[in-house]
């Protein structure tokens, strides 16, 4: 009863000092720009994207999907664990934090909770503008012929799996920003892996980059059958070991 | 309650192989208010952060309310209250939510909220951003916020940094009247000598890394010795005389000429050298010796001890 309180309380406080920051803001922002960027490629040039009697509903989430999964995702997490961490790290607010009575348990958990739940707020939030974004254009575009198909349940596994396959880079994300105090290091390592995943994707090494393991887990296609699993287990398990590995470091640490 | 808030045991710290802490054994008694004294970079907030767990220590090294602060960490937390150096404030957030974020680790009632912000005059805005706070209210937001939730220890480091003169009383008052109406022990840390004199109750001297003195202040005024200042229409040789006769001199300028004596023959014993010797003597003054020449009397003797160190 006591352990919940705690990550009760300490939930309560992160919460609060997200307030003002450009966090939430950014949870929001990533999510709609690749949906606005593919509603407007397809509102624009759909003529030439789409054909008549295939389900238009593929290509708009192919285009969102690997979008999200090689650009935007990998940079969005870099930002926010950034931005996130920021908060304790420009204010030097560690020693306020650890001379309360608050297990460094529950502290970190909240921290880590949090993250991941913008994260997952974001794939959810991805989710629903994809589905509008494809309602809008039935609707605006009948000649696309997006009315007449659907493909939700691809979609929302799509969006899932990434988020799983990425949760790899969301851990070492995290860790990263807690380690260091100065904003360019997540920032910065991110978005240089990021690129660096982009250039090399097609060489056999860049599978073992956890930046790439949620485009990697579409292989190309958004056919269901030719999607690789095996990244989502390999993301799990590396925010398994990052998160216990972020405790440890923050349990051991000196407040300086 | 316990004899001693605050009890450390040989506690000693380095940083990277240098050491900055020597066996330290302080006693802090319960309800007073304890001056932890010393120049800057002598040791006193390492102290202070090993004493609030931010920095790891030994088993049994350090102990609060007689408990090993590395088995009851929380316990020990939830009845200390800490300002360590400058206050460490969320300035994207309001000086109420700084606190309410304080409020949400101790549990206390919101209405707690405004009694500390009365407490340290901050009723103004509170909703104005932290950034855009002086230091002065800044500073007194962070004893707010160590004030918050009713804590049996506060430590505090430094703080009336950036007050002024005003504020310094004010704060003095309230550190008083929370220790003797309301049983708090207080354990203040400053470099500011003559602020200690005036509040504190029981006082260590630290200098680089080791404790010089640790004691009421009346053990402490017991150290003090009285001091002879001399007028004379040769200060210069008068020094030599003295020197060679070795009377303790207290530096006090060239033009100064303080001397530390044991009693009063001593006065009569000082003015025939200087008589004998051709100096004429104009005036003949005893004081007593300042905490701060007392201060300054201690660590120079430490380092005369130890020229290595």
């Amino acid at each position: 009863m006591m352990t919940l309180s705690y990550f009760v309380r300490s939930l309560s406080q992160e919460r609060l000092k997200f307030k003002g920051t450009l966090v939430v803001w950014l949870a929001l922002v990533a999510p709609v720009f690749v949906a606005v960027v593919a509603f407007m490629a397809s509102y624009l040039d759909g003529h030439n994207l789409y054909q008549k009697g295939i389900n238009p509903w593929l290509d708009y989430s192919g285009h969102i999907l690997i979008g999200w999964t090689l650009f935007v995702f990998p940079i969005y997490v870099s930002l926010l664990s950034a931005l996130v961490h920021a908060i304790e790290h420009q204010s030097n607010t560690w020693k306020t934090v650890y001379s309360l009575p608050m297990p460094k348990w529950s502290i970190y958990a909240a921290k880590l909770v949090l993250f991941t739940g913008l994260i997952v707020f974001s794939h959810l939030l991805l989710f629903g503008l994809a589905e509008a974004g494809g309602y809008l254009l039935g609707v605006l575009k009948p000649s696309y012929g997006f009315q007449l198909f659907s493909l939700h349940w691809v979609l929302a596994e799509g969006c899932f799996a990434g988020l799983l396959s990425g949760l790899g880079l969301c851990a070492i994300q995290f860790y990263i920003g807690l380690r260091f105090s100065s904003f360019i290091v997540p920032a910065g390592f991110g978005l240089m892996v990021t690129m660096a995943g982009a250039i090399s994707r097609s060489l056999p090494i860049s599978r073992f980059s956890p930046y790439l393991w949620p485009v990697s887990f579409f292989n190309r296609s958004i056919q269901v059958n030719n999607w690789q699993y095996g990244y989502v287990y390999i993301g799990m398990l590396t925010f398994l070991i990052g998160a216990i590995a972020g405790f440890q470091m923050i349990s051991r640490r000196d407040v300086s | 309650m316990v004899p001693y808030s605050i009890e450390t045991h040989h506690l000693s710290h380095a940083f990277k192989h240098r050491p900055v802490l020597h066996d330290l054994n302080l006693q802090v008694p319960s309800a007073s208010i304890f001056g932890f004294l010393g120049p800057n970079g002598s040791g006193k907030t390492t102290t202070i952060r090993l004493l609030l767990g931010l920095i790891r220590s030994r088993k049994d090294a350090i102990r609060l309310f007689g408990k090993d602060s590395n088995l009851h960490r929380l316990e020990i937390l939830s009845r200390v209250g800490a300002l360590i150096e400058s206050p460490a404030l969320y300035n994207h957030l309001s000086g109420r939510d700084n606190l309410e974020v304080i409020r949400y680790a101790r549990q206390v009632e919101k209405k707690q909220l405004d009694q500390v912000l009365e407490l340290v005059q901050l009723t103004g805005n509170t909703r104005q951003k932290v950034r855009e706070y002086s230091l002065g209210m800044r500073q007194r937001l962070g004893i707010a916020m160590a004030l918050l939730g009713n804590p049996d220890l506060l430590i505090l480091d430094e703080p009336t940094n950036g007050l002024d003169p005003a504020g310094i009383r004010q704060i003095r008052e309230l550190l008083v009247e929370l220790s003797q109406q309301h049983g708090k022990t207080i354990f203040v840390s400053s470099h500011l000598l003559g602020e200690m004199e005036k509040i504190a109750t029981h006082l260590a001297i630290l200098n680089e890394g080791h404790l010089l003195f640790q004691g009421t202040m009346a053990q402490l005024q017991h150290l003090q010795l009285p001091v002879l200042s001399v007028e004379t229409d040769n200060n210069q040789l008068a020094r030599d005389l003295l020197q060679r006769a070795r009377y303790r001199l207290l530096d006090h300028g060239p033009d100064q000429l303080t001397i530390s004596i044991e009693d009063s023959q001593q006065i009569g014993a000082i003015n025939r050298l200087l008589m004998d010797q051709g100096v004429a003597v104009y005036a003949l003054q005893t004081n007593q010796q300042t905490l701060e020449d007392l201060f300054f009397t201690l660590t120079r003797q430490s380092e005369a001890a130890n020229p290595n160190r």
